[in-house]
């Protein structure tokens, strides 16, 4: 604190002083600084194609379990949420649990990627990332986490390709009905959200728009919250620390590639195809009983992005004989990274992965 | 209780209360109508603004976003055709030692036949013997 602010808040009564401090300190971490840095946990490239990555974790923990496993992350924000902070991390808890872990990074798509549809996603890039995490980790089979629209895309990929090894599939707050889907269902109303005009203007949606949507489910939570609650929280350095790392992920999204987004809006918001076994991907129909494998599917009793009865819906449409749905007490970002998801979700993945991954 | 908590505590308490009011307002009957015409406006005024500098940098021979998109699609092709034909090499040398055991397989065959040859001519053999013999 400078001296003339020390001053100033010392010619204030002792109640006020502790408050004047507080607003000191959060103009501090909102203006002067340093960005916290994210993805602590080392890893290796192991594939590149366009803007995406695939990476795998390096650790001098020996492997305990033989299946590796292939995080899948969404199309919107950047998948760091995994692996935001030491101690704050799902994919350094599995990779101290002995896991092989490879994350697939779709990168920051740019205007020329905007003709990639979600056919390009699921049919191209994420059979190619699976042949080379079994061919890399000399294995016959591979685990598959996908997170949020993440793991819409991972089951699309599993239903139509029964013919891969995939052991396991473990969901986190993925969206397979998008009936009901609250404030979305209302924004994105095909009576008044004219989607093909977005998509032909833009070529590419920018983040800020799809943050402002994002934002708009909850306005006056999302918009002021979080500076209400560092306010009140400054003199906190753990809490000032979980502010700014969540501050620098939901500022530092990417654009969603146009065709996708026509996809995603119009197929699974606005016509619900995935659940009613209507849609078609690369000509094929997507049928989710194909799905065999042993799947965990986790949703967040406070997620107001994909509502638990979202999440759900998967358990009655697919065949896995060995397979769980579990609702936990957290949020949509909650459920990676948090007090919560190190206490619940790390080890319910990780107890389950375990059990089924030698 | 302190000055301090009387106060920022009922400023909270009221934010938090009109906070969920007017979240739960939102929820109950979000604005579609309104919020889908701020965005056709916002719309509108981006194409008129991207067509007409398209028009400018066509005039002034400068490459528009189009141009270099359509540069850097060229590229990510190459980068799709690049790939392709590494998963075809990785495929082709996993199948190596494919080759190998096949190459194990027929010597070890060649080598039957060649005892089997041998044996049959030794029954050749013999059998040429007796039947000088008789």
């Amino acid at each position: 604190m400078t001296k003339d602010w020390e001053k100033y808040t010392n010619l204030y009564p002792k109640e006020f002083q502790h408050i004047l401090k507080r607003v000191y300190r959060a103009t501090q971490v909102l203006t002067t600084d340093a960005e916290p840095e994210v993805a602590p946990t080392p890893k290796e490239i192991v594939w590149t194609r366009n803007k995406t990555k695939l990476y795998r974790y390096i650790s001098d923990q020996p492997k305990k379990h033989r299946i590796p496993l292939l995080m899948v992350y969404a199309l919107i924000n950047k998948p760091y949420i995994l692996d935001l902070t030491k101690g704050g991390s799902l994919i350094e808890y599995l990779v101290n649990q002995g896991f092989d872990v490879y994350l697939l990074d779709w990168g920051t798509p740019g205007y020329e990627d905007r003709n990639m549809k979600l056919d390009d996603f699921i049919m191209d890039y994420i059979p190619r990332a699976v042949k080379k995490v079994m061919r890399k980790s000399n294995v016959e089979e591979v685990s598959i986490l996908g997170y949020c629209m993440g793991g819409t895309m991972t089951s699309i990929f599993a239903a139509l390709h029964p013919e891969l090894p995939i052991r396991n599939l473990v969901f986190m707050t993925t969206p397979f009905n998008f009936e009901n889907s609250g404030s979305y269902g209302a924004m994105l109303n095909e009576q008044f959200f004219d989607l093909d005009k977005v998509v032909d203007t833009l070529g590419v949606v920018p983040p800020t728009m799809i943050d402002f949507g994002n934002k708009l489910i909850k306005p006056m939570a999302s918009f002021y919250g979080p500076y209400v609650s560092l306010v009140d929280r400054a003199d906190n350095e753990k809490f000032v620390k979980s502010f700014k790392l969540l501050q620098k992920w939901l500022n530092d999204g990417i654009p969603f590639p146009g065709e996708a987004y026509r996809q995603w809006i119009r197929d699974f918001y606005q016509k619900n195809k995935l659940i009613k076994g209507e849609l078609v991907v690369s000509g094929q129909k997507v049928d989710l009983k194909n799905i065999k494998a042993n799947v965990l599917n986790l949703a967040g009793q406070n997620d107001i992005i994909a509502q638990p009865h979202m999440v759900e819906a998967l358990m009655g449409a697919i065949s896995s004989q060995d397979k769980q749905y579990k609702n936990l007490p957290v949020g949509h970002t909650s459920i990676t990274f948090g007090s919560q998801a190190n206490k619940i979700t790390y080890p319910t993945i990780g107890n389950w992965l375990a059990e089924r991954s030698n | 209780m302190s000055l301090e908590t009387n106060l920022f505590d009922m400023w909270k308490d009221f934010y938090s209360k009109s906070t969920n009011m007017f979240d739960e307002r939102i929820t109950e009957n979000f604005p579609s109508q309104g919020i889908a015409q701020v965005m056709e406006m916002n719309l509108m005024f981006k194409k008129m603004i991207d067509e007409s500098t398209e028009k400018y940098l066509e005039l002034v021979n400068i490459p528009s976003r189009n141009d270099l998109a359509s540069l850097s699609s060229m590229i990510v092709n190459v980068d799709a055709k690049v790939d392709n034909l590494e998963e075809l090499l990785e495929e082709s040398s996993a199948n190596q030692p494919h080759v190998a055991s096949l190459q194990e397989e027929m010597v070890s065959i060649k080598k039957d036949i060649k005892s089997l040859e041998n044996k049959v001519n030794q029954i050749l053999a013999l059998l040429k013997a007796s039947e000088g013999s008789n």
